[in-house]
């Protein structure tokens, strides 16, 4: 008894002495502590922190909201939107500039994509010693759902800090509780000591692809592994703690999903890559290829939250951003990142070729691989019933083009009509198949051709050597117009022209019926 | 100096002798406020004292000129004397009594300053004017004065195309017409990218925004009147949404009207000079459209619907034998029985095409290919021979056009014959002062620029490049031109 008294007594003590110690109430630790701009605040309960872009020199913090608002348009359509907080700091340079956004408002000037916006209000605060200017923002033209920006701009010695909440406008009533404890929450704290604030002076620190193709091989190969180590380790520490950041096979996955779907990804970003080495060896066969980021966000909504706003910057495309669909667009998702390793896989391989590529090639490969799934190592290209469907109709109605025309089709003329890109699938599919054995090396044939007269031809009169011409009468001037405006369209010609020849010049038309007989047997 | 007090058509110049304190408030009549500053009244206008110039506004450009720090009146030549003699003092084109200038200077005062805050008031969206009008609802931040011969304009248009064309009236409400007075503004608040300056919202609530450019406010007036046609062609049939071409033909056809405020009359079927000279760029580039390929490209969002189609929309309504025909043919896309629609964007009805190039041979008596090749070249010949730029705007717009495409001979020359016609556009010397100053004329581009400074003082632009040529010769004339640009224009991005 003793002892339990005892206990008890020691429990007590301590209890007392916890409460002695305890912070006073509210006084719960911040939410977002960020000691590299020096602030601090309460994020709202229960909202999902979405990572910044590698690479981000204004969004500090992130959140989507865990519900889902609606709203139904006149037109009787109704639209889903959750809300997000953001948090952006605009730091001043030491000449006072503030680099690439004067403000919080020239950033939606300049980033603001979701419909016309303007002021409706704007009033002092203070959180604690802060001085503040909280904004209400009306954003009504063009925009899915009339909403609202709800932004409290604190002004510090070097900087703004903008906490900016985007709601329905039917819905602030229920969130401006949420809102406002974030906005009274916010204190500065000290920064780390050697934390560097960003150089907002331009948008879009990308590293140009001139800097990832000039050189030797071996000077790529170099530069490119370099910016790939570079690259995983901003993505990895812009990362919230509930994502994972690992290396899966060939590829670096930054996962806010399970580890299953992930590798599943992997496994078929890895096919891809396979049969783009199988099926164009030829292409750059000295040439490092660089390995994917994989980002997999939660939802379609944290996709496109990550997405928006921030510095603008395209990147040179390793990051593949994806999600885990649960609406059955899962399929949809696949051939988006097939496509991405497509794209990442020749312009690395060659960019010069990947920009010089005819228009039914490039669009038919990339249709191609929209219904190829892995299997094992290897891929399956499934055909997509609507898409036969379609084809079926085109050739009833007499609307087919024939392999030659499609073949010899400038940009222009093959995206005038959506449905050429389903007739250059057919195409890219036939003559990959193999089942014509005139046919069976033709696609690698024309490629190697394209590539050969890509490095060919002699741009004696390319836009600098023209820019440089001075003319000396209005003719003179006026011929030399003509000749720039449509430099890159004759180019484009002849390369279509020239490749052609090289490939299909020994071919009779009597070649031509018969391949053509084949391949239009073949989609029915 | 002397002293001016006198109404000058529509500006207020106001003098008053009270607390000297510097609070003049100049107004233009393109709505921009300048405040601060110490404005005295010369000869012909209103000279503004910067710390590093002198700057001569023309009374032509004000609105409102507020001088609340002006001395007392000083009698110079004898006819002052004899009325100061008297006790009178002058008040605008009046001499009054000394005892009642005061208070006539006061209410005069307050009605300028109340005029002012409600200019200034309304400049910022979240107060923008409301007004509604026969057949529209318009909200706007421009100047009262320029709103009011927007509003009259449109409400012509209304009944100009209403005779033509037989439309109702609007299912959906009212034609919302928005009209903003700055560029950002316009494009903050109405959402459109930073390439347009204009458009229609085509699904209700219908909506039309404009930015009103005070730089070339005929341009304005040029995208209002088109977008607005888009919303004039919806009253033919609400469900129906107008192909390509000729919608966007038939506005731009439109865009190109004029309404006088005086007579009261509105032309339509003028020429699209800058649409023009865009065919003429094609056609030096060996490229000509042929009737087909436009009308039967008329469901695609083809460039050149803007301007070979619109050259066929002007052929076709003027001349005699085919204008009833078209207008007909136009009508039918909507209402036609004989005519294959399908569902398109926004589940609205529309046409293919195939069928619309099938239905204009149709309607248009089109019935064999000699008939076909028989308009092409008519409407060709057209292009060629009837369409011509002839206007000083037009040549300015033809110049602009050169100097962007880098055809610098062929700037010069259209420059000097937009100046040689008159031209009295501030924007037309500023870049003929650039393209002069490109070839290594710099005392002409000088020349040009002081003459740009002439026809709009409040430039800082201007000003900077005249600092820069300046600065070449006189190093402390052209620092202090550069300083006066960054005080006339401190948020300026001259570089």
């Amino acid at each position: 008894m003793r002892g339990l008294l005892e206990k008890v007594a020691l429990l007590v003590g301590m209890g007392l002495i916890a409460v002695l110690v305890a912070p006073p109430a509210g006084a719960t630790p911040q939410d977002i502590q960020n000691d590299r701009f020096g602030v601090a605040l309460k994020a709202p309960r229960g909202w999902t922190e979405i990572p910044t872009k590698v690479d981000e020199q204004w969004i500090v913090a992130k959140y989507l909201s865990d519900k889902i608002y609606r709203y139904n348009t006149e037109q009787g359509w109704t639209r889903e939107f959750q809300p997000e907080m953001t948090v952006l700091a605009f730091v001043k340079a030491e000449d006072g500039d503030r680099g690439a956004f004067k403000d919080y408002e020239d950033y939606l000037d300049k980033t603001y994509r979701s419909g016309g916006f303007y002021v409706s209000d704007r009033a002092g605060k203070k959180a604690g010693k802060v001085e503040a200017t909280a904004l209400e923002i009306t954003v009504e033209k063009l925009a899915d759902a009339p909403k609202y920006l709800i932004t409290w701009v604190y002004h510090l010695d070097d900087m703004d800090v903008a906490v900016q909440f985007e709601v329905l406008q039917d819905s602030w009533k229920k969130l401006k509780s949420t809102a406002n404890r974030s906005f009274k929450s916010f204190e500065t704290i000290e920064r780390k000591e050697d934390a560097e604030l960003p150089d907002q002076d331009r948008r879009g620190s990308w590293i140009s692809m001139s800097d990832l193709t000039s050189g030797t091989p071996s000077e790529r190969r170099k530069a490119r592994m370099e910016y790939e180590l570079a690259h995983r380790e901003k993505a990895r520490a812009a990362l919230p703690d509930d994502w994972t950041a690992d290396q899966i096979g060939s590829c670096f996955v930054l996962n806010h999903t399970d580890d299953r779907y992930a590798k599943k990804l992997v496994e078929q970003v890895e096919a891809v890559m396979g049969w783009l080495d199988d099926s164009f060896p030829f292409v750059g066969p000295d040439e490092y290829v660089r390995q994917p980021i994989l980002r997999i966000c939660a939802s379609r909504d944290e996709e496109y939250s990550f997405r928006e706003g921030g510095d603008g910057s395209w990147g040179t495309g390793i990051e593949i951003v994806t999600c885990r669909d649960r609406n059955d667009w899962t399929d949809w998702e696949v051939g988006w990142v097939n496509s991405q390793v497509f794209r990442l896989w020749f312009q690395d391989r060659s960019f010069p070729l990947y920009l010089a590529l005819p228009s039914w090639i490039k669009a038919g490969i990339s249709e191609q691989l929209q219904n190829a799934r892995a299997k094992g190592r290897k891929l399956d290209f499934r055909q997509d019933d609507w898409d036969r469907d379609r084809l079926r109709q085109i050739y009833r109605e007499g609307r087919q083009h024939s392999p030659r025309n499609l073949m010899q089709m400038t940009q222009e003329d093959f995206y005038d009509d959506w449905e050429n890109r389903r007739q250059a699938c057919a195409l890219v599919d036939f003559l990959l198949s193999g089942k014509s054995s005139k046919t069976k090396e033709v696609l690698g044939d024309y490629m190697r051709n394209v590539q050969a007269v890509v490095e060919e031809i002699e741009l004696g009169e390319d836009a600098e050597s023209l820019a440089k011409e001075k003319p000396k009468t209005e003719a003179e001037e006026d011929a030399l117009y003509k000749k720039r405006r449509n430099l890159w369209k004759d180019r484009e010609r002849r390369v279509l022209e020239m490749a052609y020849d090289r490939t299909f010049g020994s071919w009779s038309d009597r070649d031509w019926e018969k391949f053509e007989k084949t391949y239009f047997d073949s989609i029915d | 100096m002397k002293r001016m007090r006198r109404l000058v058509s529509g500006a207020f110049v106001l003098a008053v002798s009270v607390t000297p304190v510097c609070a003049d408030v100049l107004c233009l009549r393109d709505g921009r406020i300048y405040e601060g500053l110490d404005l005295q009244h010369v000869e012909g206008g209103i000279e503004l004292a910067y710390e590093h110039g002198r700057v001569f506004v023309p009374s032509a450009l004000v609105l409102h000129a507020l001088d609340e720090a002006a001395a007392p009146f000083v009698p110079r030549t004898p006819e002052e004397k004899v009325k100061a003699s008297q006790g009178l003092r002058p008040f605008g084109d009046e001499w009054v009594p000394e005892g009642r200038l005061d208070r006539l200077v006061q209410d005069q005062v307050k009605k300028s300053k109340a005029a002012l805050e409600e200019l200034r008031a309304h400049q910022d969206w979240v107060n923008h004017y409301s007004e509604k009008s026969k057949n529209f609802n318009f909200e706007s931040t421009v100047p009262r004065h320029i709103f009011e011969d927007y509003r009259n304009k449109m409400e012509a248009y209304f009944q100009t195309f209403k005779k033509t064309w037989k439309i109702g009236k609007p299912a959906n409400g009212k034609l919302n017409v928005c009209l903003y007075s700055k560029r950002k503004e316009f494009h903050r608040t109405s959402g459109a990218s930073s390439n347009t300056l204009g458009y229609f919202r085509h699904v209700p609530p219908y909506d039309l925004n404009i930015y009103y450019d005070r730089f070339d406010p005929t341009r304005s007036e040029d995208v209002m009147f088109h977008e607005a046609n888009h919303y004039l062609q919806k009253l033919i049939d609400e469900d129906f949404s107008y192909p390509h071409w000729p919608g966007e033909a038939l506005a731009e056809y439109y865009g190109a009207s004029s309404y006088d405020l005086e007579t009261k009359t509105f032309e339509t079927g003028l020429v699209q000079e800058g649409r023009l000279i865009q065919i003429q760029r094609d056609i030096d580039s060996g490229e000509w459209w042929s009737v087909e390929k436009i009308v039967a490209s008329g469901d695609d969002s083809v460039f050149e619907h803007y301007t070979w189609g619109w050259a066929l929309v002007h052929y076709l309504m003027n001349q005699k034998e085919h204008e009833k025909d078209f207008v007909k043919f136009f009508k039918a896309l909507a209402k036609g029985k004989d005519i294959e629609q399908v569902r398109g964007a926004w589940n609205m009805r529309t046409v293919r095409g195939e069928e619309i190039w099938r239905a204009f041979r149709d309607y248009l008596g089109l019935k064999s290919a000699e008939d076909v090749r028989e308009l092409e070249a008519d409407f060709h010949r057209y292009i060629q021979e009837d369409l011509t730029v002839q206007s000083v705007a037009g040549i300015e717009k033809a110049a602009m056009a050169a100097y962007t495409q880098n055809r610098n001979l062929r700037a010069l020359r259209l420059f000097q014959e937009a100046v040689d016609a008159g031209s009295t556009n501030a924007r037309t010397y500023f870049y003929y002062g650039k393209q002069l100053m490109q070839e290594g004329k710099g005392d002409e581009a000088i020349a040009m620029w002081k003459r740009s400074i002439e026809l709009d003082p409040l430039v800082g632009e201007t000003w900077h490049l005249l600092g820069e040529a300046t600065h070449r010769k006189d190093q402390d004339e052209g620092d202090r031109l550069l300083a006066l640009a960054r005080e006339i224009d401190p948020d300026g991005d001259f570089d």
